[in-house]
């Protein structure tokens, strides 16, 4: 067949279009089977999304289960930058009145490219404000129900309890040292969605439902906790020291009744607070205790049998020259025994006690007691405190340390060691948390009172209760922390605090003690960090601190008054 | 009849099965989503299709010479439409172009009708001007200068996407009646030079123009659609995801049900599916020309030429859109897209088609006779 030359020219034309349909089918072939894995991986990435879902992070209740800390669930709004990118600004301006944000920075944070984003992390939604929103039906903007951290009693034992970060994660207190127990499993699905953002409900292929978090109970006792924050508030108008301290705990089991710091912070205004009012100073700081040391040196003496609480000691008239240095009391003594020198603080009779102890069964005593080492109490942030090694002894650590000189230590270590002697010379470890329970009641986990080993034996302890009883005597340096109807055994501490390297005219003010003295229940310990306004002794700072919180901590417990006032007594 | 026009006629019922199917498939969801009627799309396309299949008997029935005597009319008829459109209050503007008339509850895109108008217009002239084509005048400049009128109403709607299929069939055609390639040549060249600084000078073309040649970087502005097409392409691999199964029509692919089916086809489809309905469109293209070959006169040759290079670029440049080798122009996909003037079009275009093959021997040639004899006693 010939062709005419119209019909060879067709034939040119198709035979290019036919080379352009060759082109297309391999470009088909590669966009379908050489990019597949590549390009569905995209398609799909482009579609799904995962999406977690919290696990309600447990509560902290007290030890009669009142809340301390709680989780409440708020609606939240969440944007999908991609989505509503190219209409931010219009988004914004009707979002943010309802949100309570400004309209610049709605608009960044919705014309980003993050999947993601929190519109309203911390205002509480109205539901009005959520029905309004929701009926604009905007492209890109959706609802979640998320929880946020709740603090009831709002300051109350804030440095216990601790606080959260953005992420819902504990930073302090029992919420970072209990992290694993409260914070729960947070669950997520693996979704993918339609343009609009709708879920494609039949392509879920994962879905891994959230675990709530298990509740703390503590031992601490709200209202103990109350009254000792509201009596170191009044000590703290009163002396006006740069901070104080007051633990109350039993000194049988170690558990912890209620322990306050000043300054503090409100947990619900985190950002009207300073880190310095965030730290605890019952755990975290550390100072050198004075002459509530002196139960140390006097305990192990008595205890290794080196003296009686008869023997007598030279107190040389308040001035002691050893190895070069005078020693000073700060009202002279003549010759007193050890348990004078116990109840009237006597610097030279401790030392004296120490020198016949001997540095090396003195240290084993500081040991012995837990100074320089953690208590372990489960909040985070405690300190050691220092007990220098006998090789870093010079030739006056042995008058020194038996007064809480060259040595620091924590208030919570302080009162432990004062609950040894309480507790027939066995020590405690303290114990703040009491149980873990899950949140339809059911006990986890329960913690029992764990003793660290027996210091002194039950027979020191007696003639330690002795001695320290006699401290809140008319004698003693402490009158003012008797309580009436109960015998209270304690012991005051008034250390020259160091500043610089040198001992300055500021003093560190503390009352240790525990009631009734036969068969203690409760354990005080009151530290005041340089009080202003001329009193400074332990004795009538902390001492009147100690009395005001045992009254009401005895009255609230209704702990029976097993002694008769003095007068009767003396009558029968 | 024999295999080309059987296979001709096939093809069509095919591509416009396939077409229902895919159509409802790809629009049920936006239908519903839009109008609250997942068939509301589906029903209209029928409609259309029951129009279409009415002109394709009847541009079948009559014998084709006859359209000699009215295509200059039906052309004139067509720019007149295309003009109207363009006026407003009369031409409909729906997403920032002018390219419909209103009839009712109808919408009808001219531009359509002119397309038909001028391959019918453009065959005529150039079978009776055969002896003179190698002149300026009437070879080259009267069919250019139509044409221009043409493209430039099209232009003007805007529609870039028609005016260069059209510029491309009219080259085509005047190619093959044996126009000069020195005048035709520099006047594509020109063409081109000439379309592409209004591309670059209209913004949103130059956006398409920008996200066509760096289809990553725009993915999720001027090239979102074709960006989406690709990864709808990728998601079916060589079987599919299944019919009814894509997910990229879930409002991820704009436009999914129109210009922009393909993809949906081949992420439902796959492979096998794309590269079938390719072959499709290729085999009607050969049988277009077979039949066209087969004509005895050159009016019928050219017109059965024009229209088999109509087709086959139709579908050319939809999936070369789809596939991002073109930038992005508002094409549809020959027979299966939704849309009711270009179903028509088609349709009518198809038979034609038949019609050559019916009327292509003896009768044509005697009808052109006729037609010239009647001309001569005129003059």
């Amino acid at each position: 067949m010939t062709l005419a030359p119209q019909q060879g020219r067709a034939l040119i034309v198709v035979g290019a279009l036919a080379s352009v349909f060759t082109a297309l089918a391999f470009r088909l072939f590669d966009l379908h089977v050489l990019q597949h894995k590549e390009l569905s991986a995209l398609a799909q990435a482009n579609r799904e999304q995962v999406v977690h879902r919290q696990g309600r992070r447990g509560s902290i209740l007290d030890v009669n289960g009142n809340l301390l800390a709680d989780s409440l669930s708020v609606r939240i709004v969440t944007a999908d930058a991609t989505i509503t990118a190219p209409q931010a600004s219009a988004i914004a301006e009707k979002l943010a009145p309802l949100l309570g944000t400004d309209v610049d920075s709605l608009t960044r944070k919705l014309s980003g490219q993050s999947r993601y984003i929190r519109l309203n992390p911390r205002v509480k939604l109205d539901e009005d404000a959520v029905q309004k929103i929701r009926a604009m039906k905007l492209k890109g903007i959706y609802f979640e129900d998320q929880f946020v951290r709740s603090y009831p009693n709002g300051p109350l034992a804030s440095h216990v309890i601790g606080f959260v970060d953005a992420e819902h994660r504990g930073v302090q207190g029992i919420e970072a040292s209990m992290e694993d127990y409260l914070q729960g499993q947070a669950g997520y699905e693996v979704i993918e969605r339609d343009r609009k953002g709708r879920e494609i409900r039949a392509l879920r292929t994962e879905d891994l439902g959230p675990q709530d978090g298990l509740n703390v109970v503590l031992t601490v006792d709200q209202v103990i906790q109350h009254i000792a924050e509201q009596e170191l508030e009044r000590a703290m108008e009163q002396f006006k020291p740069q901070s104080g301290a007051i633990i109350v705990s039993r000194p049988k089991t170690g558990e912890i009744l209620a322990m306050s710091s000043r300054p503090t912070f409100d947990p619900t205004e985190m950002d009207a607070s300073s880190a310095d009012a965030r730290r605890n100073r019952c755990v975290s700081d550390v100072a050198e205790p004075g002459s509530t040391f002196k139960i140390v040196v006097c305990s192990g003496a008595l205890n290794e049998g080196i003296v009686t609480l008869g023997d007598q000691f030279d107190c040389e008239n308040g001035a002691f020259m050893y190895a070069g240095r005078v020693l000073h009391d700060a009202h002279p003594f003549g010759v007193l025994s050890v348990e004078e020198i116990l109840f009237h603080s006597s610097n030279i009779g401790a030392a004296k006690v120490g020198l016949r102890m001997g540095p090396a069964r003195l240290y084993e005593y500081v040991r012995r007691y837990g100074f320089g080492h953690k208590t372990d109490i489960a909040l985070p942030g405690e300190v050691s405190g220092i007990a220098h090694p006998l090789a870093r002894w010079n030739s006056l650590s042995i008058t020194r340390i038996p007064m809480g000189h060259e040595i620091a230590v924590t208030p919570l270590q302080m009162l432990m060691a004062l609950n040894t002697i309480a507790n027939k010379g066995v020590r405690m470890k303290p114990m703040i948390v009491k149980s873990i329970v899950s949140e339809d009641g059911v006990t986890v986990l329960q913690y029992q009172p764990r003793s660290v080993g027996p210091v002194i034996s039950a027979h020191t302890s007696e003639l330690m209760t002795t001695a320290l009883r006699k401290v809140v005597g008319p004698e003693g340096t402490a009158p003012k922390a008797a309580v009436q109807g109960f015998d209270v055994a304690g012991k005051t501490g008034t250390a020259q605090k160091v500043e610089n390297g040198q001992y300055v005219r500021k003093y560190y003010s503390s009352f240790i003690g525990y009631f009734p003295a036969s068969n203690p229940e409760i354990s005080i310990l009151v530290s005041l960090d340089d009080p202003v306004g001329g009193a400074y002794y332990g004795g009538s700072v902390a001492g009147p601190v100690f009395r005001a919180v045992a009254e009401k901590v005895a009255e609230y417990l209704g702990m029976v008054p097993q002694t008769p006032p003095t007068e009767v007594t003396k009558v029968s | 009849m024999n295999k080309a026009a059987i296979t001709l006629l096939t093809i069509m019922l095919v591509l416009l099965t396939i077409g229902v199917v895919m159509l409802f498939s790809t629009s049920a969801l936006y239908a519903k989503d839009r109008y609250g009627d997942q068939h509301y799309l589906l029903k209209r396309q029928l409609a259309w299709m029951l129009v279409g299949a009415v002109g394709c008997g009847m541009a079948a029935s009559f014998p084709y010479p006859k359209l000699r005597g009215v295509c200059t009319a039906m052309l004139v008829v067509a720019g007149v439409m295309l003009a109207l459109a363009l006026v407003p209050h009369i031409g409909l503007k729906v997403g920032g172009a002018r390219r419909w008339l209103g009839f009712g509850p109808m919408r009808f895109q001219p531009s359509e009708l002119g397309k038909l108008a001028l391959v019918v217009w453009l065959a005529h002239w150039l079978a009776k001007e055969k002896r003179r084509l190698d002149r300026f005048s009437r070879g080259f400049a009267i069919p250019m200068g139509v044409v221009g009128i043409m493209l430039l109403l099209i232009l003007a709607e805007p529609d870039f996407g028609s005016t260069a299929l059209m510029a491309s069939v009219s080259f085509a055609m005047m190619y093959i009646a044996g126009v000069r390639l020195r005048f035709l040549v520099p006047t594509i060249l020109s063409g081109v030079a000439g379309f592409a600084t209004l591309v670059i000078h209209n913004p949103t073309r130059a956006a398409r123009l920008m996200a066509f040649m760096d289809l990553e970087k725009y993915k999720q502005g001027a090239g979102y659609q074709v960006w989406q097409a690709i990864l709808a392409f990728g998601s079916g691999g060589f079987n599919g995801l299944g019919l009814g199964n894509s997910l990229q029509k879930m409002f991820y692919l704009p436009e999914a049900h129109t210009d922009f089916i393909f993809p949906i086809i081949g992420e439902e489809l796959g492979l096998v599916g794309t590269l079938a309905i390719l072959l499709a469109f290729a085999l009607l293209m050969v049988c277009a020309v077979v039949i066209s070959l087969r004509a005895s006169d050159l009016f019928g040759q050219y017109l059965g030429m024009g229209i088999a290079v109509l087709l086959a670029m139709q579908a050319l440049i939809n999936i070369g859109v789809v596939t991002a080798w073109l930038p992005t122009k508002g094409l549809p996909l020959p027979f299966i897209s939704f849309g009711g003037s270009n179903l028509v079009l088609n349709m009518v275009a198809i038979g034609l088609l038949l019609n050559i093959y019916r009327h292509g021997s003896a009768e044509a040639e005697s009808e052109e006779q006729e037609f010239f004899a009647r001309r001569s006693s005129l003059t």
